[in-house]
């Protein structure tokens, strides 16, 4: 399945798919030494925050967060995430609840059970809190929150990936 | 049961979760107009009242919202406690859960957790008409055999399927078993078993939810379609939240213009309250200048005479000018809450709030607290996390309600030209800014330097669900702001004229009838040296003489000190006393506040000819009255909700000390710069 570069596993050697991003983003991409079809070994990935790092020829190469999360990669493995690493149109499964306490029961109640599927809607305009549509509803919880919430990527919200026109990459 | 042993009516109790409508249909069955708004958590304390079913009195209790059993905020603590036994009603005959059409999986599970309990349950399904604007229905034969429990369907707003609810309610109080004997369970439940009571009722949801074009019970189908639609995968994605609503969020949560929004939103709220209210103070001015002339006219100016224009009629009137004020703010702030902005709101500014020891959750206490202080260190209530929740109670005086509105309005008045009601509205704006940014420095300092201030640490988290945006009810919005101003005139109207009374009273006698050399004067110049005289040699004046000292350095007067002591009752008496005091002409022909406001610009500091209100002063009167906290209600409640006189005593003392020290600089500063 397509996956995002941010969600790799450090150590695998992945192929750059394609770019779910404007021509901005692909000359980002070419100033680095990378273009689309290069394969690619993942050395670093905190998870977090910060660039990521790579090694292409033999060469190490950093990649900021934000352009890695557009690189499409594919994958055969499923890909499990924390929660506050999702993209907006993310659709996901909860694997796995890591959050303790009060928290948890108030993340239960709210309907956040192993196996339940969510789909990220959107950043709150300051970037934290998360809203999410569960099951019927929309929650909106903080990013700290989402950290303990363990899932895995059914489909990846590609924001129009599909649909867009995009007459400058081949083919 | 046989209802003729037990003389007490039964008690059927109204739970539910938050916002699935239980406030609206306790309204229907009672025929009362208590409040309901589109935010989580609207209601924080118990209704009741006596209700006709088919011929048989009840009690009916509205309550606040619970997710499940297991309690996360104090309100739902109070909730679910009250389940097992109400304080006052003890325990419930039978309970009315009402569930959100729209969200079965989730709520379902709280009447599941509760007939596992063994309470008597009737579940009645709201917003249906939400779920069939989508395309849904619910099967509730269906239901009633997968829940084991009774089941209806009804539209809180409308009363649509009322009756039949109160034939079930009859049925069942008439069939109810006697067993009282309720399971407990006190908050340390088993996961495992929660996470069977989800799966089980997730199952019962596909099962009873059907697509009203095929209601011919095609369960496969429909099983299908929420497969589909569970995942919310394209297409025919939203089933039950609107489309609308996601609409509308796109562009009220949108990155940039969602700030945008916001920042407007409130700068309009703010600023509308001053310009909105205008030609309607003017009104009420003019009516209670009106009075006083004729009062005048009537028992001219004998001591009940003045008693009369100046104690009560101007005193009140001075205060009941800022009425209209009041209602705007309680009438917007009730549409946004209706609508559903609030919630957004408060998601909105969750991260800002987060950095200084708040929550997203205290948004709504916060903009409440420009009204009053007092509901909204109630509606503190719902902050789940107690740390929080303290800090936000613990600031919520600085927030400027509406009580300051009049003060503020008199010394913006002061300072600017006539009429222009646009500087006057910003102004005012940015001394809610003010009030805002100075809370927030207040807050983040306490949180910073003082962790044990508040004693506990549990951890802090924001997990609120969005409402679907509604069509605001404006009937109820309109009669509940009625019913808030209403209740702020009956609290605080006579409480002020008591204070005009005693205040008019020690500002009038001992000398009554001070001599003066009356030669070559007109009637109106005498009258005017003759309350100066008496004011003077009052027994107000006696006692206020010792507070010259402290009014020395914040440029002001023993007088201004004396309407300061008064506005500890209720701030707005502040303006009365003024009146009382400065306003030394009685029934000419300005309207009330215009004098009041010449009579300040004349007024001298007692044996000079400086002026007791000059820019300076009343800038720094204006911070003195972000800061203190001159309510006494405030104080009262802060207790009653904190549980302990600790931070009520320690609001009091250091707020007061800001508000003096803060004015204090603010003069001094001014004056040094040049500014007089
Ligand atoms: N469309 C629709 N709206 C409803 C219905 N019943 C209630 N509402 C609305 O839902 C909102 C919440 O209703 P409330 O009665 O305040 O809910 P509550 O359960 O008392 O909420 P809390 O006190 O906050 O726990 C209000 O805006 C109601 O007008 C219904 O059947 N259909
Ligand atoms: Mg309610």
């Amino acid at each position: 399945m397509i996956s995002r570069l941010t969600y790799c596993e450090e150590g695998f050697s992945v192929v750059i798919k394609d770019l779910n991003a404007g021509i901005g983003a692909l000359q980002n991409l070419n100033n680095l030494g990378l273009n689309i079809g290069d394969t690619i070994k993942l050395l670093e990935n905190s998870r977090q925050e910060g660039p990521l790092s790579v090694e292409f020829n033999s060469r190490e190469i950093r990649i900021g967060r934000e352009l890695a999360g557009k690189i499409l990669i594919e994958t055969e493995s499923p890909v499990i995430v924390t929660l506050d690493q999702v993209k907006v149109g993310d659709i996901v499964e909860v694997t796995k609840m890591n959050s303790a306490g009060d928290i948890r029961y108030r993340l239960l109640d709210m309907g956040l059970v192993r196996g339940v599927k969510l789909k990220v809607i959107r950043f709150a305009p300051l970037g934290d809190p998360i809203e999410v549509k569960i099951n019927e509803f929309m929650l909106s919880l903080r990013l700290e929150e989402a950290r303990s919430i363990e899932v895995k990527i059914l489909e990846f919200g590609l924001n129009g990936y599909r649909s867009k026109k995009r007459w400058w990459t081949k083919g | 049961m046989n209802k003729n042993i037990i003389e007490k009516a039964p008690l059927i109790s109204l739970v539910g979760p938050p916002n699935s409508g239980k406030t609206s249909l306790f309204n229907h069955l009672s025929g009362k107009n208590l409040k309901t708004v589109n935010y989580p958590g609207s209601t924080v304390f118990f209704s009741s009242s006596e209700v006709n079913v088919h011929g048989e009195l009840i009690n009916l209790l509205d309550s606040p919202g619970i997710i499940s059993l297991i309690p996360d905020s104090p309100d739902e603590q109070v909730a679910i406690d009250a389940l097992y036994a109400h304080p006052m009603f003890g325990k419930p005959d039978l309970l009315v859960v009402t569930i959100d059409a729209n969200q079965l999986s989730r709520h379902l599970f709280l009447v599941r957790q509760l007939t596992i309990a063994g309470f008597d349950v009737i579940a009645a399904i709201t917003m249906n008409d939400i779920l069939e604007r989508n395309g849904y229905t619910i099967d509730t034969h269906s239901l009633e055999l997968e829940l084991g429990c009774t089941v209806c369907k009804i539209d809180g707003r409308t009363g649509k399927g009322l009756d039949i609810l109160r034939n079930k309610l009859k049925d069942k109080l008439d069939t109810a078993s006697a067993n009282n004997d309720y399971k407990r369970n006190n908050g340390s439940g088993d996961t495992d078993e929660l996470i069977s009571i989800y799966r089980e009722i997730g199952n019962i949801e596909e099962r009873v939810l059907l697509k009203l074009s095929e209601v011919n019970r095609n369960v496969r189908t429909a099983n299908e379609a929420l497969n589909i639609l569970n995942i919310g995968s394209s297409g025919s994605e939203t089933r039950t939240i609107d489309k609308l609503t996601l609409r509308i969020d796109r562009i009220i949560l949108h990155p940039q213009w969602g700030l945008l929004i916001f920042f407007i939103t409130m700068a309009v709220l703010f600023t509308s309250i001053f310009w909105l209210a205008l030609p309607l103070m003017d009104l009420i001015d003019e009516i209670f200048s009106e009075l006083a002339i004729i009062s005048t006219g009537i028992f001219q100016h004998s001591w009940l005479g003045d008693l009369i224009s100046d104690g009560i009629i101007n005193g009140v009137g001075s205060v009941l000018v800022f009425l209209p004020q009041i209602i705007i703010l309680f009438l917007l702030l009730g549409f946004l809450e209706d609508v559903g902005y609030l919630a957004r709101g408060a998601m909105l500014v969750d991260k800002p709030l987060s950095k200084i020891g708040l929550n997203g959750k205290s948004f709504v206490p916060m903009l409440s607290g420009f009204a009053c202080a007092i509901p909204a260190i109630m509606a503190a209530r719902t902050i789940p996390n107690r740390r929080e929740r303290l800090l936000t109670i613990f600031i919520l005086p600085l927030m400027s309600c509406s009580a300051r509105l009049p003060v503020f309005a008199l010394l913006i008045a002061f300072l600017i030209p006539a009429g222009n009601a646009w500087i006057g509205g910003l102004i005012l704006a940015s001394i809610y800014m003010f009030s805002i940014l100075s809370s927030s420095a207040v807050a983040g300092i306490i949180s910073k330097f003082s962790n044990q201030f508040v004693g506990v640490m549990d951890s802090s988290s924001f997990i609120l669900e969005l409402p679907t945006y509604k069509v605001p009810k404006i009937k109820i919005i309109i009669k509940s702001t009625l019913q808030s101003s209403y209740s702020y005139i009956s609290k605080a109207g006579p409480v002020i004229l008591t204070f005009s009374v005693v205040l008019w009273f020690l500002t009038y006698f001992p000398n009554t009838d001070p001599r003066i050399d009356e030669d070559g004067l007109t009637v109106q110049q005498i009258q005017e040296i003759k309350s100066a005289e008496r004011v003077a040699t009052s027994y107000a004046s006696e006692l206020g003489k010792i507070l010259q000292p402290v009014m020395e350095p914040i440029g002001l007067d023993w007088r201004v000190g004396v309407s300061l002591i008064s506005a500890f009752a209720a701030r707005e008496v502040f303006v009365s006393s003024l009146a009382l005091i400065f306003k030394v002409t009685a029934g000419d022909d300005d309207a009330m506040q215009e004098s009041l406001i010449s009579a300040m610009r004349n007024a001298k500091i007692e044996n000079t000819d400086r002026n007791v209100f000059t820019t300076s002063s009343v800038i720094g009167l204006i911070i003195f009255f972000v800061f203190a906290l001159q309510c006494l209600s405030t104080v009262a409640v802060s207790k009653q909700e904190t549980g302990s006189w600790r931070i009520p005593a320690v609001q009091l003392i250091l707020f007061s000390i800001l508000a003096y020290s803060l004015s204090f600089v603010t003069v001094n500063l001014l004056r040094v710069i040049g500014i007089a």
